[in-house]
């Protein structure tokens, strides 16, 4: 990735090139320059002419460096734009075969991503550097051989110094990141649990857990410093003695009559220019983080990585749907973190039909995902009306799954409800709200259905129902309820599963729920079990009470 | 910008630190001092044909050139506590200042943590450049001053005047860059908010087919911070004119005030070298280091720290809580006396005039239909509401469970011990056992095994699980629990609270499954429009709704 950064940007990394190359130059005119004009000043001559000259040089070495500071700020604001947008695409890919740990990933998109872009500028400056000092070494040469020598083998010792340099940070640097990523999962956990931190008054032993990996960064940063120092102790004393090599060959060849008084003297003006370049060799420093940045923002499409995309199908089903899993298993995180699949499960369940998935919560909670396309099938298909799933356009909105929790995005409740769908009337909204029971909740908050999500306080039970209404408004064919009433009382949450399945005319229900009791309400119940043959049983047909209880007749 | 200083001052301790970072910032620009003047010497002596003075001065840099080197590595270890402490007060004061908002509201509050979390480590990198800078801005500018005026104090001059005004600009510049940058700030937070926000509701959102909706609204989120930053790019372009003034006009005034002064003879030509020698060499660089640092990295450093002080800055819960103050009366874990409370003045009360007293030892149920108030009035006892009349006296010793079921990163152990950090492993095993989760104790490697965020291996029941086996080691002789057997097969609530009451605990549970009626001591019913309490048997005597609720139960039941 390292080498194609600067292609996201190309014009801007060429401007920025150009500039700062113009910019040396100018700035190296100066000297000379400056030593023609003392030349006539002090000779009583007229300077008219050379300060013209020079101030001309210096107007556009300054023109250069504003130019250079212009586009060098574009080039990075645009080069970590277009990363982040990358890493934005491969972690809300609908391909996508897990959602990686929440703070991680934030800190790899607001942090790493803004890396790579300095690599440019570290590149510019060691390249200027390496310019002056081949310059410097090639002016050395023409007087004397043997002070090139001397100082050759003393920036090799440097150079050394440097790799070594990079090489012993990387770990303590990836140490650092990995701390401070940490504090921010624990942190964002803890908030999370904020109503659990209030009720036990703990928030301040809870800091300090989440401080906890403060003392590993610590250690890492103190490392950093001390292999900085080193650096710095070893580069400073390199100097002097490379000085001190180039006066010492040089007084012999003076005194041998090899050069001249004059050309020591510019020897040592020439080393001393070689050796003060060397300072921007402390630029390269940097090119650590821009590595360590950018392995982790390339890790992102790494662990993540996405099913193949499938071809787009051209129609989409309209009203109830009929849901068929093939051999289909999900994604979930083994043990040890890496992915794992589930067992695969075969299901059928006719369009209009509102059922409940009996067996193993890891079994229903799978099935549940991967029947609304919450999760992609790591094998098998998952069919609605006989077409993948996969395959419907984003925008179809034909199966919603509704979760022990809503989704709380969006401005306002009404926004919340209706997130990511277009031209949704307020009508449908109210009419989804009403089916889950919660059209009277949101009437009474104080702006009603324009109430900002800030101000939204509602009980466990109410945001389920939220969540229910959600969900009914983005499934047009398709609605799986995941544990979605788990914090209602069985009343209400009678009542709603039946309000939901009386919409069974517009949509297939499908329940995964601990509560046996919701069956009753369904017209099957699937019972998931691994690998077994297609399992449909009919529940047997229902008795005159539940057909009152319902209010509809099948 | 005060609460910024404030904040820095708060979480660097002793002056006596900046000072040695000071004092070795001096002593590393020794080579850079004494170099000029000797190699003009020692080339000198060398002309003149004395060997020994030239290896002389040239010894004299190398020594000043290693003790440079002795200081830079002396600097990096004065820094280092100083940098690192830094690093740490602010990392402390803004976690706690995040936590102590999610304290009091009781809400997660906006999701800007990790950004927050990146801020404190912006700073720590601004701090360290701004320190390191010393050497190539204050030292070499002071130098060149004074150097200048000794040379000639009118050539001085032709340097001072453009040198302020230079400086004048540059502060005048500098508000106009704040504010731009602070913009930037903003939009990034809100992109970090945003991030946060939509990156722990993509399952949700992926649930709804609204991922792209996430996608697009991070997308839109990049583009404004590089909007953002382009806009404070542009300032960077003025930045130059300032350079022009401070370094360029002086080399030109140098050389315009000397002819008339060398024609006339007040001037020596070695005077106008040496002056334009300190000009370029020493001058020129450390303005455009001082404009570099003092427009950018002081900029960011003032406008980054204020935002931390309004995190740090955040108050925590009162640390009176909302209980009236003396206990409950002998023998009684719980007394309300006419509690009534509302939300807001203007909106329905939830619970008016409520009389209830919980014996120690007793289990007293909590039923009711969704949002008829149960979790409120669990919230009241727990003294986190303040009752907008009648009085709650509650035991000091009480553990109240909230309906979300906190989990969080770390090991297993951890998790248990938040509320008990002194059990020891023997009552943690009989808890695993209790509570069910000796399996997901194996499945984690033991009890140290590690839970990740947001981990995918402990269903939404084991995390009920794993809070509940928490309330039941800590200390408190009051448990409080809001549905928190809700996710549990319907065969273990049974247990759980005989686990519960078995050590002579006080239970209070808020369900929805009403067969825990049966086993309480006593119920209070919300019935929608007032509560009710009183015996299981009894209140299925005297009340209709009550009885109704039962039958419906038992009908879905089956
Ligand atoms: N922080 C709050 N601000 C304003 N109103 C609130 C707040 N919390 C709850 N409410 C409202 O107060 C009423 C009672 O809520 P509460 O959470 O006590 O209900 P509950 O009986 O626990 O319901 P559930 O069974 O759904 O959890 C509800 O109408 C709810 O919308
Ligand atoms: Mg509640």
């Amino acid at each position: 990735m390292r080498t194609t950064t600067w292609r996201l940007a190309p014009t801007w990394a060429l401007t920025t090139v150009g500039l700062s190359v113009l910019a040396a130059l100018a700035s190296l005119a100066v000297p000379r320059l400056v030593g023609q004009a003392l030349d006539r000043v002090t000779t009583g001559g007229d300077a008219g002419q050379s300060l013209v000259r020079l101030a001309a040089v210096l107007v556009v070495a300054s023109l250069c460096s504003a130019g250079t500071g212009l586009s060098a700020g574009t080039y990075a604001a645009r080069v970590t734009q277009r990363l982040r947008a990358r890493a934005i695409a491969s972690v809300t890919d609908r391909e996508a075969l897990r959602v990686t740990s929440a703070g991680d990933t934030a800190t790899r998109l607001l942090v790493d991503a803004a890396q790579p872009a300095a690599a440019l500028g570290i590149t510019i400056s060691i390249t200027l550097v390496a310019a002056t000092l081949v310059v410097g070494l090639v002016s050395i040469a023409l007087i004397d051989w043997w002070v090139l020598v001397g100082l050759l083998l003393g920036l090799v010792a440097l150079v050394m110094v440097v790799r070594r340099f990079v090489a012993d940070s990387t770990p303590s640097l990836e140490a650092y990141r990995a701390g401070q990523a940490r504090i921010a999962d624990r942190a964002l956990d803890a908030q999370r649990g904020a109503a659990s931190i209030q009720a036990h008054g703990t928030w301040l032993t809870e800091a300090e857990r989440v401080l906890t990996p403060l003392d590993g960064v610590r250690a890492a940063g103190r490392s950093l410093w001390a292999l900085q120092g080193r650096m710095a102790w070893r580069s400073g004393v390199f100097v002097p003695a490379a000085l001190l090599v180039t006066v010492a060959i040089g007084g012999v060849s003076l005194a041998r009559g090899r050069i001249s008084a004059g050309e020591l003297a510019a020897l040592i003006g020439y080393a001393t220019l070689v050796i003060g370049s060397l300072d921007g060799i402390e630029a390269a420093a940097g090119l650590a983080s821009v590595r360590v940045g950018t392995r982790r923002l390339s890790e992102i499409a790494a662990t993540i990585a996405s099913a193949p995309h499938r071809s787009a199908s051209p129609t989409t089903p309209r009203g109830a749907v009929a849901v068929t899993l093939h051999a289909a298993s999900a994604w979930t995180d083994g043990t040890d973190g890496e992915p794992t699949m589930t067992d695969p499960v075969d299901l059928e369940v006719r369009p209009g039909r509102v059922a409940t998935l009996e067996g193993p919560t890891a079994l229903t909670s799978a099935v549940a995902r991967l029947a609304s396309g919450a999760a992609t099938p790591a094998a098998g298909g998952v069919l609605v009306d006989g077409i993948p799933l996969r395959s419907l356009a984003p925008d179809a909105h034909v199966a919603a799954l509704a979760g022990a929790r809503p989704a709380l995005l969006g401005d306002t409740v009404a926004g919340l409800l209706t997130i990511g769908l277009t031209d949704v009337g307020r009508e449908a909204v109210r009419r989804a709200a009403e089916a889950a029971h919660i059209d009277h909740v949101i009437e009474a908050l104080p702006d009603g259905y324009d109430t900002p999500l800030a101000d939204l306080a509602l009980s466990g039970g109410e945001l389920q129902r939220l969540g229910i209404a959600q969900a009914l408004l983005h499934g047009s064919g398709l609605l799986v309820l995941e544990e979605a009433t788990s914090s209602l009382d069985p009343a209400t949450e009678l009542e709603v599963v039946r309000a939901v399945a009386g919409t069974r005319g517009e949509r297939t229900v499908l329940i995964a729920s601990g509560r046996p009791a919701l069956a009753a309400i369904a017209d099957l119940s699937v019972a998931c079990s691994p690998r077994s043959p297609m399992t449909v049983e009919d529940i047997e047909p229902r008795d005159e009470e539940d057909l009152i209880l319902t209010g509809e007749a099948r | 910008m005060n609460a910024g200083l404030r904040l820095l001052r708060s979480t660097t301790p002793a002056p006596r630190r900046l000072a040695r970072v000071a004092a070795w910032s001096a002593v590393e620009c020794l080579p850079a001092l004494v170099s000029g003047v000797s190699v003009a010497h020692a080339v000198d002596a060398l002309v003149a044909g004395r060997p020994s003075a030239a290896t002389l001065w040239l010894g004299a840099i190398a020594v000043a050139m290693v003790v440079g080197a002795a200081a830079t590595r002396r600097l990096y270890a004065a820094m280092s506590p100083l940098v690192e402490d830094l690093r740490d007060g602010l990392m402390t004061a803004t976690v706690r200042g995040t936590l102590a908002e999610c304290a009091r509201t009781g809400r997660p509050g906006a999701a800007t943590v990790t950004q927050t979390i990146e801020q404190v480590d912006q700073v720590r990198n601004l701090v360290s450049a701004v320190l390191r800078s010393f050497r190539s801005t204050v030292v070499p500018l002071a130098t060149a001053c004074v150097g200048l005026l000794l040379l000639d104090n009118r050539l001085g001059l032709a340097v001072l005047v453009p040198l302020a005004a230079a400086l004048a600009l540059q502060s005048l510049l500098v508000p106009r860059t704040v504010r731009r940058q602070r913009r930037a700030a903003l939009e990034q937070e809100a992109f970090g908010a945003d991030t946060a926000a939509v990156l722990a509701d993509l399952p949700a959102l992926r649930g709804l087919g609204a991922d792209a909706w996430g996608r697009k609204r991070l997308l839109a989120g990049a583009d404004s911070v590089a909007a953002a930053e382009l806009r404070v790019v542009r300032t960077t372009a003025l930045r130059q004119s300032v350079i022009a003034l401070g370094a360029h006009i002086p080399l030109l005034s140098v050389l315009l005030v000397s002819l008339p002064l060398l024609r006339d003879g007040s001037l020596s030509a070695g005077a106008v070298i040496g002056a334009t020698t300190y000009v370029l060499t020493v001058l020129a660089p450390a303005v455009s280091s001082f404009v570099a640092v003092s427009g950018g990295w002081v900029v960011e450093l003032v406008v980054l720290l204020d935002r931390l002080a309004l995190v740090a800055g955040r108050p925590g819960p009162e640390s009176r809580d909302a209980r009236t103050p003396s206990r409950p009366t002998q023998g009684y874990a719980v007394e309300l006396r006419g509690l009534a409370f509302a939300y807001r003045p203007e909106s329905r009360p939830v619970l008016t005039g409520l009389d209830l007293q919980v014996r120690r030892g007793e289990h007293v149920a909590v039923l009711g239909a969704s949002g008829t108030g149960k979790s409120t009035l669990a919230r009241l006892v727990a003294g986190l509401e303040t009752p907008t009349g009648g009085t709650v006296h509650a035991s000091e010793r009480l553990c109240f469970v909230p309906q979300e079921a906190y989990v969080f990163a770390g090991t297993l152990r951890e998790n248990l011990l938040h509320l008990a950090p002194t059990a020891d492993d023997d009552r943690l095993r009989e808890a695993l056992e209790v509570f069910g989760l000796a399996g997901l104790g194996d499945r984690l490697g033991g009890l140290d095994g590690e839970i990740r965020s947001r981990d995918e291996r402990l269903t939404a029941a084991d995390r009920q699980r794993v809070v509940l086996a928490r309330a039941w080691l800590s200390p408190a002789d009051v448990v409080v629990l809001d549905e928190a057997t809700s996710l549990l097969p319907v065969g273990d609530d049974e247990a759980i609270e005989a686990a519960f009451t078995a050590g002579g605990r006080t239970l209070v549970t808020i369900a929805h499954r009403v067969d825990v009626a049966g086993r309480a001591d006593t119920v209070v019913f919300f019935d929608g429009s007032s509560v009710h309490t009183g015996r299981h048997v009894d209140l299925l005597d005297g009340h209709g709704a009550y009885r109704d609720l039962h039958s419906h139960a038992a009908l879905y039941a089956h």
